[in-house]
């Protein structure tokens, strides 16, 4: 299957400002045809501005939103050939489920018997067949999220748009209605835009996710690129955490830690920084072991104060202190007794496993 | 822990019924006990402009069969549909803006909403002769722009003036039920139906203006019930030719001295009072059930 088509959405140089604020600061990124995008990112870092501006709530100061290929700017939301779930649902409390999702066809005008048909077969998608004839305020948040997104999906909007889709539930529905939101999409094969501050939620939904941060954004990759291989400090530390040393790259291929070179690095790992970069190392924390002092690590190793250790069963997690003071952690498998809090000890790891960004 | 449990829902329920006690008893000695009198002497009769006890339907027969009556009461449902439907008209828009579009200034619209009623209503009517007579303010200025050759006699003690004092005096009952309402309506729901196609006037029809319903309802009831019954606007500024019925109640009472007859339309009215609050209830109910 040639994809011959123009992407979905295309957001191209966007910024928004507020007066003297600026919310969005040249964004660009393109949403291909089918695919789930999750904009993720800590709140007021400009997503759901974005997300308001592919659907037309909001306008950006300077740049374009396409969808399909054509602009969308100054076209008004009921013009507009995308469909939003609401954060808070935004169901018609005056109106019965079957109702609310007729609705956009009834404004799309289409033919009665093909909106109780197709009504019909959105109620049984989003498994609520029988429950049509309820009211708004007599089924449970999960059964109203599906209700708000059968609303949406119903018109066959050309982008399905996600203000936090599930954010309102609690974490067993969640995780449910993860899974089904990801089958809905795999099934329908609509393009989805969702909007998100749960990293998690973002790396199980999504085909790409869109990291933001201050109005921009910082990376743009599938969640395993994402998770292994973020590209800013910001990212690293916002999506799944991890452990953040804090050095200088130095003369012939070290990397200083309070001017003193870090054991195994090996110098390809700094072979296109300059002398005096600032950069951060960066390597999650089940990758890391713990060992005692004096041993010879394979790997790179730096030493560390244990100050907590915590045993869940299958995985202990050791916490440690670096010598400039932040924390520092060893997913290990619980193989061996776990090293003695205010020890200081050795945490290591496969050179392979780490990497550095700028800071 | 059971017993402890009964005695302190008892204990909460008594102390509800004494908070509640001053208002009941209020309204048996001010309100249901004087019904009842009226009630009781409608079936009396006068005679030498003195009331005798009796048990006679004449005074009840007397309200449907004159003529008079009938054109006082044809008077007051006019002039109470008219101003309904003028203040919803009016308060419509003035409600919107205060719920939707006044943002910080929010609170001191609705302050000048209900600003009025901090004067009395007789001298706020009596405002208005100043305004609607033969030399008052509108007059001689429509003579001045030469709009008019000679001053408009209507405007001042007729039914004109009673109803423009009318919208004039109910206006901020009918905005703030409509308000209370308006404001209750989220603006994601009237955005949802925006983001499904629907233009700003088909939004506005399909969930603005129903889920503003209860609000009109209880504007509307407020501004007929009220101008029904109304006495000291038509009084003042009626012109006293064409009577309301609250009119014709005093001058039962006070002129002709027969008060078996002014307690006969008294309780007609209460009667037709009753009946449009039972089924503008159920209009209510209907309007705002799904939200209860």
């Amino acid at each position: 299957m040639t994809n011959t088509k123009p992407p979905a959405v295309e957001i191209d140089a966007i910024t928004k400002s507020y007066g003297e604020t600026t919310a969005i600061r040249g964004v660009s990124m393109d949403v291909r045809d089918g695919e789930f995008v999750t904009i993720l990112g800590p709140s007021g870092c400009g997503k759901s501005t974005l997300l308001r501006m592919i659907s037309g709530f909001a306008e950006p100061t300077t740049g374009d939103v396409r969808i399909g290929g054509k602009s969308v700017v100054g076209l008004a939301p009921y013009k507009r050939d995308t469909a939003m779930v609401f954060q808070d649902y935004a169901l018609f409390p005056h109106r019965t489920i079957a109702e609310n999702i007729a609705f956009g066809l009834r404004m799309r005008k289409v033919e009665r018997a093909e909106i109780a048909r197709r009504v019909d077969e959105m109620l049984a998608l989003i498994n609520l067949s029988g429950y049509g004839g309820r009211r708004v305020s007599e089924i449970s948040g999960g059964q109203a999220q599906r209700v708000a997104l059968g609303r949406a999906l119903v018109v066959r909007p050309s982008v399905l748009l996600l203000d936090e889709p599930l954010g309102a539930l609690d974490m067993k529905l969640r995780k449910q209605m993860q899974a089904e939101l990801k089958k809905i999409h795999r099934e329908l094969g609509l393009t989805f835009v969702a909007v998100t501050h749960d990293q998690e939620e973002a790396l199980t939904l999504s085909d790409r996710i869109a990291v933001m941060n201050a109005g921009s954004v910082e990376q743009f990759a599938d969640p395993e690129t994402l998770y292994r291989r973020p590209a800013t400090r910001f990212v690293a530390d916002f999506v799944g955490g991890a452990n953040l040393i804090d050095a200088e790259v130095g003369p012939a291929g070290a990397l200083l830690f309070r001017g003193l070179p870090l054991s195994g690095i090996g110098s390809d790992a700094v072979k296109d920084r300059a002398i005096g970069d600032k950069v951060s190392l960066v390597v999650r924390p089940e990758c890391v072991a713990t060992s005692a002092l004096g041993g010879q690590a394979p790997g790179p190793a730096i030493e560390a104060m244990v100050t907590e250790v915590l045993f869940s069963g299958a995985v202990q997690q050791i916490v440690g202190r670096l010598a400039d003071g932040s924390l520092f952690v060893a997913h290990e498998q619980g193989l061996k007794p776990p090293p003695e809090r205010g020890s200081t000890v050795l945490f290591h790891w496969d050179g392979s496993l780490s990497w550095l960004v700028a800071r | 822990m059971q017993a402890g449990a009964g005695s302190a829902e008892k204990r909460r329920r008594r102390f509800a019924a004494a908070g509640i006690a001053p208002l009941m008893l209020w309204q048996f000695v001010f309100f249901v006990v004087p019904v009842i009198l009226l009630l009781v002497i409608s079936f009396w009769r006068t005679r030498n402009y003195r009331m005798v006890p009796d048990f006679t339907f004449a005074n009840y027969i007397a309200v449907f069969t004159n003529g008079a009556m009938w054109r006082a009461l044809l008077l007051s449902v006019q002039t109470a549909a008219f101003v309904t439907i003028a203040c919803a008209v009016l308060a419509y828009p003035i409600a919107y803006f205060i719920a939707k579009k006044a943002g910080r200034l929010k609170g001191l619209l609705l302050i000048a909403v209900i600003a009025p009623f901090w004067i009395s209503i007789v001298m706020r009517v009596a405002a208005w002769r100043l305004l609607l007579g033969e030399n008052g303010v509108i007059n001689q200025s429509l003579l001045s722009i030469g709009l008019i050759d000679q001053p408009l006699g209507f405007l001042l003690y007729s039914p004109v003036a009673t109803s423009i004092g009318l919208v004039y005096a109910y206006l901020p009952l009918y905005v703030l039920p409509l308000y209370a309402s308006i404001d209750a309506i989220e603006d994601n729901w009237i955005a949802a139906a925006k983001d499904l196609n629907a233009g700003p006037m088909r939004a506005f029809w399909e969930v603005t203006f129903p889920l503003s319903l209860p609000g009109l309802i209880v504007g509307a009831v407020f501004c007929f019930i009220f101008g029904l019954g109304e006495f000291v606007t038509p009084a003042l500024l009626g012109g006293g030719k064409q009577l309301m019925m609250s009119q014709v109640i005093q001058d039962q009472f006070q002129r002709r001295l027969d008060w078996p007859a002014g307690a006969a339309i008294s309780i007609v009215m209460l009667v037709i009072v009753f009946a449009l609050l039972a089924v503008s209830m159920k209009w209510f109910r209907k309007a705002s059930g799904e939200k209860l």
